[in-house]
Order: C-alpha cells, then sequence, then structure tokens
C-alpha cells in the first residue's frame, strides 16, 4: 500500500495540507489509515480550520481502501462461477475419481500426503498424462526432487497397457502431443518456488483464453520438501512463508481456475509413528486432502480421504501404482 | 425546573420496550448452537483441530438465515436474513451451501407433501416442474448470502472500514436485516491490526446488530497428528478428561488479547471417535461440543448429514428426524459391539436434560 504523497498526483485532493494533518495523527500511508479509527479521525478534522477538504480527503482515501479487497459476491453469482468456470479433472485412476465425486476440481488445492513410494508421485504423474490425452489442457509441473519422469507417462499412454489399438505413428503422434502439453520445471527452494507463481499469476491474468491450451493443473512435487527446510527453530519466519505460498496457491488455483496439486512427504513423529512433514499449521490449508498408503510388497495404493471441503472424512478407495493400466480396483 | 420534568420522562413504554426486546430475542439455532441464547450483538468463537465441523456448523447457521420462515405455505423455520460470510481461508464451497439448501427445500416441501424419503432422492437430477416454485426459493435465498475472500488481514480490514455502505445498500434492496456475521477462520498474528479489526466489528455491531459466529483453527498437541494417521484405533488423550476443566489446558490460545476480550461465547469442538453408520452404510463421523465461555459441564454430540446438524442426545435421536423414515441409525463403538440406537432409547436419563451416550 502506497504513501500517502505518492497518491497526491492522481489524487489532488491528497495534498500538502491534507498530509500534515493525517502525519500530525502518526499516519503516513494508507496501511496506517487502515489501522487507524477513521471515525475518531473525522472528528478530529471537524476541528480543523479547513475540515471540508480534510473530510472529503478522508473520504478519497476510503474509496482507495475499498479497492483494496476482493469483490463483493452473492450466493448466486459464486455459485454461478462455480458451475461455469470450475470444472472437474479426471485423474485417469476410475476409483480416485469417484472417490472425489469427479476428479480434481478446479479452483481447489488438493494434498496428497503419504510415506515414500506410497503412489504420490505415481498418481500427479498418472493425472498429468490423463489430462493431457484427454486434450483438457496444459499442465506444469514443478519437480523439487528430480521426480518426473517422461519414460513413466509415456508408458501410461503405452497400447499394450490400454485397450485402444492405434498404429505405430498414430501412438508416437499422440504421445508427443501429451509430451508437448506436460511443461516440467526444476524449482529448488521456496523463493523460487515464490518467484515462479508471481510470474505464473501475472502471465495467466493476462494471456487471452484459450480453453483447449490454458492451463488446467499444477502439480508441485514435492512441496514439503521445499518448505521443511525453513521450518523449526524458534521464530515463526518459515511458517509464515509457507502459509503465504499456501494462500498464494489458493489464490492462483481460484483467479486461473486452475487445480494445484501438492505433494507433502512423511517424517518419523513422536514414538517413531510416521507423520506428514508439514503438520498442524498446514493442515488447515488445502481444499482437499489426501493420505496415501501401500502395504509392503504390494502395488495397490490406499488413497483416504483426510479432509474434503464437501465431504466427510473417512473414505478411500484403490489403485495400482504398477504398469500403466489404471487397473480396477474396487473400493474395498 | 425544565431539566427536572425531561428526568422523570419516561424513556419509552413497555409494549415500545417489549417490541425491542423481542427484536432482539435470542435465535433457535441447531445443534451445537442451541445450548446457550444467543442475541445479536454476541461473538461466538468456534474452536476445533482440523475438520471438526467448523466450517460445516457456519454453512449451517447461514442456510438456517437465509431461508425464509414460511413459503407457499409450506413451513421452513428460517430467520429470512441475509448473512455475510468472510472467508478468511478461501476454501468455502459454494456447491456445499447449495447442495444443503437444496436439501432443506427438499426435504421441508418433501414432508409436508408427506412424500419424502430421506435418502431415496437424487437432488440434482430431478428438477420437475413442480418444483418451479422451490427453484425461485432457491434462487431468493441464494441471493441472501453475501461472501467475501479475503487473502490477508489488510484485505479483511479494508473490507470492514467499507463494508456498511454496502451492507446497507443490498439490505435496502432485499428488503431485508443482515443477521449474521461469519468469518472463517480467523489467524492474526499482528496486534496493531487485530485491536482495529476488533474496534471495526464493534463498530459495525452498533450500527447493524448481528451476531458474529467466528471459527478458529485449535492447535492441539501432537497425539492429534498421530491420531489421524492411525485411523479411528487410538484414543485422545483428552477424552478421558472430557468434561473436566483440563481440557482448557490443551489448547493453545493464540489469538491477542483484543480478541479474546471481545469473544462472548465459546464452544470446543473435537472428533469423537466413534462413527455413526448412515442409511446408505456410509460411516459418518460423530462430533462433539463443549461450551467453554459459559462454562457448561455437560457436552453434546452431534453429526452431520448433507442437510442438517443433528443433536445425538438422551440415547436418542433429535425429534426433528423421523425415525419412521430413516432407518434406525447404527452407532460403532471400538469397545462395544454395534448397538441399536433405537433400542438404546428406551434407557432413560434420571434428572439430566442431556446425556453422553456411554457403552459397555
Amino acid at each position: 500500500m502506497p504513501p500517502l504523497k505518492n497518491l497526491e498526483q492522481e489524487f489532488p485532493i491528497i495534498d500538502a495540507e491534507f498530509r500534515q494533518f493525517c502525519s500530525s495523527h502518526g499516519i503516513f500511508s494508507v496501511e496506517d489509515f487502515l489501522v487507524n479509527d477513521l471515525y475518531s479521525l473525522a472528528a478530529f478534522a471537524e476541528g480543523e480550520a479547513i475540515s471540508d477538504k480534510l473530510k472529503q480527503g478522508i473520504a478519497q482515501v476510503l474509496s482507495i481502501i475499498d479497492r483494496q479487497h476482493q469483490p463483493w459476491l452473492n450466493g448466486l453469482e459464486l455459485l454461478e462461477d462455480a458451475q461455469m468456470k470450475k470444472r472437474f479433472l479426471p485423474t485417469g485412476c476410475q476409483w480416485v475419481d469417484s472417490l472425489l465425486q469427479g476428479g480434481l476440481r478446479e479452483g481447489h488445492l488438493v494434498e496428497l500426503a503419504g510415506p515414500s513410494s506410497s503412489g504420490k508421485t505415481q498418481l500427479c504423474l498418472r493425472a498429468a498424462a490423463h489430462i493431457a490425452d484427454r486434450k483438457l489442457g496444459t499442465i506444469m509441473f514443478l519437480d523439487t526432487g528430480n521426480s518426473f519422469s517422461p519414460e513413466r507417462v509415456s508408458s501410461f499412454l503405452d497400447p499394450s497397457t490400454t485397450s485402444s489399438s492405434l498404429p505405430k505413428e498414430a501412438q508416437e503422434r499422440r504421445c508427443r502431443r501429451v509430451m508437448s502439453s506436460i511443461l516440467c520445471r526444476s524449482v529448488f527452494d521456496i523463493f523460487e518456488l515464490q518467484d515462479v507463481l508471481n510470474r505464473l499469476s501475472i502471465t495467466l491474468g493476462r494471456k487471452g483464453k484459450d480453453e483447449a491450451t490454458r492451463l488446467r493443473l499444477l502439480v508441485i512435487d514435492s512441496i514439503s520438501s521445499l518448505i521443511t527446510p525453513i521450518l523449526g527453530g524458534r521464530d515463526s519466519h518459515g511458517r509464515s512463508l509457507m502459509v503465504s505460498a499456501g494462500y498464494a496457491l489458493k489464490r492462483l488455483a481460484d483467479e486461473s481456475n486452475l487445480c494445484v496439486l501438492v505433494t507433502n512427504h512423511m517424517v518419523g513423529g513422536e514414538g517413531g509413528l510416521p507423520k506428514p512433514a508439514l503438520g498442524e499449521s498446514w493442515k488447515s490449508i488445502p481444499h482437499v486432502r489426501l493420505l496415501l498408503s501401500r502395504e509392503h510388497g504390494s502395488h495397490i495404493s490406499t488413497v483416504s480421504v483426510l479432509r474434503h471441503t464437501s465431504m466427510a472424512p473417512g473414505g478411500a478407495a484403490k489403485f495400482a501404482i504398477d504398469g500403466g493400466q489404471p487397473i480396477a480396483v474396487s473400493p474395498d | 425546573m425544565e431539566e427536572a420534568r425531561r428526568w422523570i420522562e419516561t424513556d419509552e413504554s413497555a409494549m415500545e420496550m417489549l417490541a425491542r426486546t423481542l427484536a432482539q430475542r435470542p435465535f433457535l439455532l441447531m445443534p451445537p448452537l442451541h445450548r446457550v441464547p444467543l442475541r445479536v450483538g454476541n461473538v461466538v468463537e468456534i474452536v476445533g483441530p482440523s475438520s471438526s465441523a467448523k466450517s460445516e456448523i457456519l454453512l449451517q447457521a447461514a442456510v438456517n438465515c437465509i431461508l425464509p420462515k414460511d413459503w407457499n405455505g409450506v413451513h421452513f423455520g428460517g430467520l429470512e436474513q441475509l448473512v455475510v460470510y468472510f472467508d478468511l481461508d478461501c476454501r468455502f464451497d459454494v456447491l456445499r451451501l447449495s447442495h444443503a439448501l437444496r436439501c432443506r427445500i427438499m426435504e421441508a416441501s418433501g414432508f409436508a407433501k408427506g412424500e419424502f424419503q430421506v435418502g431415496s432422492l437424487h437432488f440434482h437430477e430431478t428438477v420437475d416442474p413442480s418444483s418451479y416454485s422451490s427453484e425461485e426459493l432457491f434462487l431468493v435465498c441464494m441471493r441472501r448470502f453475501l461472501y467475501i475472500r479475503c487473502y490477508s488481514s489488510s484485505e479483511f480490514l479494508s473490507t470492514l472500514k467499507t463494508m456498511r455502505h454496502r451492507i446497507q445498500k443490498e439490505s435496502e434492496a432485499q428488503g431485508v436485516r443482515v443477521r449474521f456475521l461469519m468469518i472463517d477462520r480467523r489467524n492474526f498474528s499482528l496486534q496493531c491490526i487485530t485491536e482495529s479489526i476488533v474496534l471495526e466489528i464493534s463498530r459495525l455491531l452498533q450500527m447493524e446488530p448481528m451476531l458474529v459466529l467466528a471459527t478458529k483453527a485449535a492447535i492441539l498437541r501432537i497425539e492429534l497428528t498421530r491420531n489421524e494417521l492411525r485411523g479411528s484405533s487410538g484414543k485422545w488423550a483428552f477424552e478421558e478428561n472430557f468434561g473436566s476443566t483440563r481440557e482448557q489446558e490443551k489448547y493453545r490460545e493464540f489469538m491477542p488479547s483484543a480478541w479474546q476480550a471481545f469473544v462472548t461465547h465459546r464452544v470446543l469442538l473435537r472428533v469423537s471417535e466413534e462413527k455413526l453408520r448412515d442409511v446408505d452404510d456410509k460411516l459418518l463421523p460423530i462430533y462433539m461440543s463443549q461450551w467453554v465461555v459459559p462454562p457448561l459441564n455437560y457436552s453434546d454430540k452431534f453429526y452431520v448429514t448433507d442437510s442438517k446438524v443433528y443433536a445425538l442426545k438422551g440415547g436418542g435421536l433429535d425429534p426433528c428426524l423421523k425415525l419412521s423414515v430413516r432407518p434406525s441409525p447404527i452407532i460403532l463403538s471400538p469397545n462395544a459391539a454395534n448397538v441399536p440406537l433405537q433400542r438404546a432409547a428406551t434407557w432413560q436419563p434420571a434428572d439430566h436434560e442431556v446425556l453422553i451416550f456411554h457403552f459397555g
């Protein structure tokens, strides 16, 4: 928020006299205006010689403040936005989709938590491959641990494991098309992530919306490995960076109508039991939290809902992490 | 002399006073907010760990508020007022609201016709011509819900500073007043920001009397995280102490004192480890609530369905739930065999108004 003196050019009412009056009450910027009590300020202005002008100035700053917040919406406008712009993105795993009532929702921040090799990355890659294959749009994969594997993505499209029997050239063309609509980028620390998100929100806000190629899914695998290094210690600086990154992701998801899929690895908690690396304060950030687990030696991963904005927690589904075929494993 | 006369003059007649106080009569809200009489001007804080149905309670209270009392001869029992919903969490799901509202409308009009069956209707697909008026009601109700998303405390503050005008415009346009102000979920750290937020809200309450419902995430001790991962097998440390004063020590108060002093009521929520088996054989979590301000010595159990929050009390179900249309739910408890609810209902409490369910 700008200091008052930068506003004079645009709003001549905020002149030196007005600023002098404000600074006598400790107000130098629009932010100070926010924190101060404007009613008592108006009462002080009453006592001044140029009270009308001062009050006009206060009203002017108020209208500037009014532009700082998000627009008001009523239930109908909200509903229309949700129904027209926020669609479901299928993950390609039948039971996961039916567990999530249609798949990943645009506008949502979805977290996959689970121990190492429980299928987090596999689910991300499979969803990316499936969305690209269905020509739904572009996928961006932010890779923090070199986990993106194009071979794996192409194996999901492998004709020997899918039911389609395309000729070889068509299959290659399909593979090339899928690969070209998945953008991958390595990100190795939280500041880089913030930078990427900033630039992404600028480009997405500016670009003309072409439905076929617009960004639909943003994967961050894994977000916890970016955030855990800055957590801990006695100050809460790391925590606030985490919360602000979470809000940036939610904002991006809502404003650009895309789904953000992040993964959260597990660490040993108290008593040796595993717990998600991003714990108590992170919990309240994502819209949907899914817990993945896999029995030792089995290829079947279980997904269970830890929280969902429109569903009671506790539902579970299974998917196979081995082989390209999304094997239909019944929900228990 | 003039002054003395003015002094003995009446302020208002008993009639006027009655009209004034009746306008501010306590709300009859759904559980768990039904335990304490709430009126406009109160600030209720709903505290609980992640996914303990905090936002769900706000949502159901909102549905109650935007529904009319009667519509086309059908009784809905709502307040027919506006709701202002501040989404500081940015996680509000409007589809959930519209679904709950549709369920409530269908249920109420279905009960009136006597042909409604819970659980056997899919509300999305069946919109027959006779439901035209209920669609109209749906639109009217949705318009009474005002929503704003705030990504930061300063956005919240700037909204509060400038919202009065907006509220007035809206309530004039719709001819109804704002009754509920909902804040999902407050987490601020800066002292000066919280102080001015409290100041702005209290000023708003003077101008427009409303009931404020705010949720807050409780940061509980480490057992929770572990418990969540283990599923329902673990036992929460504080559950044994439930009802004593000790559970208050178990959650850390992190809000600045300005906010704490502003809150007039506080209720703690948690998830119990019991589950309720639904008609469709789905397991529903059972939640528990306890009032901390004002301190009450009993706790309520409740569960949430698509359309309503139901209290589980005295070993039976809320009377508003028709047992005849809903097959008896079964409570699953880790240490007891499945006991059908209806059998439990024959066990009557001696002189308590509310009782907690016990097994085994």
